[in-house]
C-alpha cells in the first residue's frame, strides 16, 4: 500500500508493489508506470539541473525504488574479497572509469584470471545491500549491474572476449560460472534482508544492427546461466529485469525462454518497438526506454511531448499494462532539463489518459 | 579453383586456424603462387565473412576469428609474395574522435577497408582534432573516416572537419563518417563527404570511389 503522506507534493501518487506486479504480469494497471532508476543519476548532472530534477521527482515520484547493490571494487586491497580481481599486480587498467572495454594490450591474460580467487566477489560482503532505501510500499528492484557476458569482456576487452568464444569456451563459461554464483548469492540475501521483488542485470548483446553474436553461440555460453539465475530468482518469488542495448531481436526468443521477465530499454532505430510489442508483448513486459540518440538530447521540448505519447501508445497494452517507461540508457548531460520534464510530465498525464480510457473500455466490455 | 583453396576459404568463418596454416603449407609445397592462395582463398573467404555479416547470418566473432586466421596465414605467405611498390587501393586514416573511447565499430571498419586491400592507418580512440590533422599531413590519405558511437561525441566530427579547413587541406581529402548515432542528415549537416550504415558498406563504398 502506498501512504500518500509518505508522498506530500506528489501530483501522481506512485504505483504500488501490487500494481507494478500486476503489470508485468499483465493483469491490468491504472496507468502505465514511470520510473527513471538507474538510468538516472541526479549528481552527476549539471548543478542547474539538480534541484528541477528533485523537484520533478517530488511531484512524480518514480513508480518503483531502484537500486545499487554495493558494487565489488575492480582489484581489492590485500584481503578484500568483495572484488572482481584479488591478484596483485595484476594490470590495473581493467575496468577503467572512462572505458568501455579494454583493448588487447590491457586486458588480463588467461593466466592472471585462473588466479583469481573462485570465491569473489564474496556474495558474504555483510554491507552488500547498503544501499536500500526504506521500503515505502513501492516495489523493489536490486540492480546488478554488468552480467556474464559483460564480465568477460570487462576482464578481456571486446576483441579478445569474442574471439574466446571460438578459442578459449572453457574460460567463457568460467567467467559466466563466477557472475552467476556471485548474482545467486546476491539474489538470495536481497529477499531474506531487504525484502526485494526484482533482480536485474545489464549484458549488452546488441548492436546498432543485430546482435555481437549468434543465437547458437548465446544458447552455449550464455542461456544457461541466464536460466540458472532467472529459475532461482522465480523460486524466491521475484522477477528478472534486464537492460540490453542495441538490436538483439534474434537473441529475444531465448532471453524470453530463460526467464527474464522485463527487458530495457527497446532502442530506439536499432529496433522497432511495434514489431517487438507485436511478437513477444504477450511474455514480456518493457521497461521502455525513450530515445537517447536523437530525441532527448537533441529534440525540442514539443517533439519529446510527441514521441513520448507515440511511446504510450506502442507500449501500453490495453487491459495488461506490461510497460513501465525511463530513458534507454543512462542519462547525460547533454539532455536539456527541459526535455527530462516534458517527458515525465507527459508519461504521467498522456499515461493517465489511456488508462482511464482503458479502464472505461473495460467497465463496458469493449475489446480495444 | 582447386579443392585446398576452396577449403582455406570455407575454413576461414570458422576459425579453423591450425587446419588453414597446414593447408596454406601445403599448397605453397606444391607450387601454388601465393597471390592465389590469397586472393582467392584468404581475401575471398573474408569477402564471405563480411557478406553474411552484412546479410545477418555472420556476427562478429566470426568477422573477428576470420581476420586474425587471414592474418596468421599471410604471415606464411609473406615471403613468397612478389613485392610490388603498392599493391594497395589506397591509404585510409581512421579514428575514433576525442572523448570516444568505443573502438569495435573503428575496428571493424579497419578490417573490411584491409580485406578489400587498403592501407589503412589506425589512430586508436579518443583522438583529437590536431591528431588528424597531423596523420592526414603526414600520410596524405585519399579518405579520414571518423568513427563515434556517443552524441556527446560525434559533433567533435565537425570539429576534425573544421580544423582541416583552418589548417587549408580540407580538400585534399574525403571525409567519411559513421558509429551508431550518426545519420546521413548529420554528415550532410557537418560537411561529411560519406556517411555509411557499417562497415562492409563503407568498404564497398570506397573501392567504388578509389577504384
Amino acid at each position: 500500500m502506498i501512504d500518500a503522506k509518505k508522498f506530500p507534493q506528489a501530483k501522481s501518487l506512485p504505483l504500488s508493489r501490487e500494481e507494478i506486479i500486476s503489470l508485468i504480469k499483465g493483469t491490468g494497471v491504472r496507468r502505465p508506470a514511470v520510473s527513471f532508476g538507474n538510468w538516472l543519476h541526479i549528481d552527476e548532472l549539471g548543478k542547474e539541473k539538480q534541484p528541477v530534477l528533485r523537484q520533478l521527482l517530488r511531484e512524480y515520484p518514480e513508480d518503483m525504488q531502484v537500486f545499487y547493490i554495493k558494487k565489488p571494487s575492480i582489484f581489492g586491497e590485500p584481503g578484500d574479497k568483495y572484488t572482481w580481481c584479488d591478484v596483485p599486480g595484476a594490470d590495473p587498467s581493467i575496468g577503467r572509469v572512462k572505458s568501455v572495454g579494454v583493448d588487447e594490450a590491457t586486458a588480463i591474460s588467461w593466466d592472471v584470471f585462473d588466479q583469481i580467487s573462485e570465491d569473489t566477489p564474496d556474495g558474504d560482503e555483510p554491507t552488500m545491500y547498503c544501499n536500500a532505501p526504506e521500503e515505502d510500499g513501492r516495489f523493489r528492484l536490486a540492480w546488478f549491474s554488468g552480467g556474464m557476458w559483460t564480465w568477460l569482456w570487462n576482464y578481456r576487452g571486446m576483441n579478445n572476449a569474442m574471439m574466446d568464444l571460438y578459442m578459449d569456451p572453457e574460460h567463457v563459461h568460467k567467467v559466466s560460472r563466477k557472475v552467476t554464483n556471485f548474482f545467486k548469492k546476491a539474489t538470495v540475501r536481497g529477499v531474506k534482508e531487504d525484502g526485494i521483488d526484482a533482480i536485474g542485470f545489464g549484458d549488452d548483446l546488441g548492436m546498432q544492427k543485430g546482435p555481437f553474436m549468434s543465437p547458437e553461440m548465446f544458447r552455449e555460453f550464455y542461456f544457461p546461466y541466464y536460466k540458472e539465475l532467472c529459475d532461482l530468482a522465480h523460486s524466491l518469488g521475484l522477477y528478472v529485469f534486464m537492460h540490453c542495448c542495441g538490436d538483439a531481436k534474434l537473441l529475444i526468443p531465448q532471453l524470453i525462454e530463460a526467464g527474464i521477465d522485463v527487458l530495457h530499454p527497446i532502442q530506439k532505430y536499432a529496433m522497432d518497438a511495434a514489431e517487438i510489442v507485436s511478437e513477444f508483448g504477450s511474455d514480456l513486459a518493457f521497461w521502455a526506454g525513450i530515445d537517447l540518440q536523437r530525441v532527448l538530447p537533441f529534440g525540442t521540448v514539443e517533439e519529446v511531448k510527441k514521441e513520448t505519447r507515440d511511446f504510450v501508445d506502442i507500449f501500453y497494452q490495453p487491459g495488461k499494462g506490461k510497460v513501465l517507461f525511463t530513458a534507454s540508457n543512462r542519462v547525460e548531460d547533454n539532455v536539456p532539463v527541459e526535455n527530462l520534464v516534458a517527458f515525465v510530465e507527459e508519461a504521467h498525464r498522456y499515461g493517465e489518459y489511456v488508462g482511464k480510457h482503458d479502464q472505461k473500455n473495460a467497465e463496458e466490455g469493449i475489446v480495444s | 579453383m582447386n579443392e585446398n583453396i576452396a577449403q582455406i576459404r570455407e575454413l576461414l568463418i570458422k576459425g579453423k586456424m591450425n587446419e588453414i596454416n597446414a593447408l596454406v603449407k601445403e599448397e605453397l609445397e606444391k607450387g601454388t603462387a601465393a597471390e592465389v592462395i590469397l586472393n582467392d582463398g584468404l581475401l575471398a573467404g573474408m569477402d564471405d565473412i563480411a557478406r553474411k555479416w552484412a546479410e545477418g547470418t555472420a556476427f562478429i566473432p566470426e568477422v573477428l576469428i576470420g581476420a586474425r586466421c587471414m592474418n596468421m596465414a599471410i604471415d606464411i605467405l609473406e615471403p613468397h609474395l612478389v613485392k610490388t611498390e603498392d599493391s594497395s587501393r589506397g591509404t585510409v586514416v581512421m579514428g575514433t574522435v576525442q572523448g570516444d573511447l568505443h573502438d569495435i565499430g573503428k575496428n571493424l571498419c579497419i578490417l573490411m577497408m584491409k580485406a578489400k586491400s587498403f592501407n589503412v592507418i589506425d589512430l586508436g580512440v579518443d583522438v583529437s582534432a590536431e591528431k588528424f590533422v597531423e596523420a592526414v599531413k603526414q600520410y596524405e590519405p585519399m579518405v579520414l573516416c571518423l568513427s563515434s558511437l556517443l552524441t556527446t561525441t560525434m559533433g567533435n566530427m565537425k570539429v576534425v572537419i573544421d580544423a582541416l579547413k583552418e589548417a587549408g587541406i580540407r580538400g585534399k581529402v574525403k571525409v567519411a563518417v559513421g558509429g551508431a548515432p550518426v545519420t546521413q542528415d548529420f554528415a550532410d549537416e557537418i560537411g561529411a563527404d560519406l556517411y555509411t550504415e557499417d562497415a562492409v558498406q563503407l568498404a564497398d563504398a570506397l573501392v567504388a570511389y578509389c577504384g
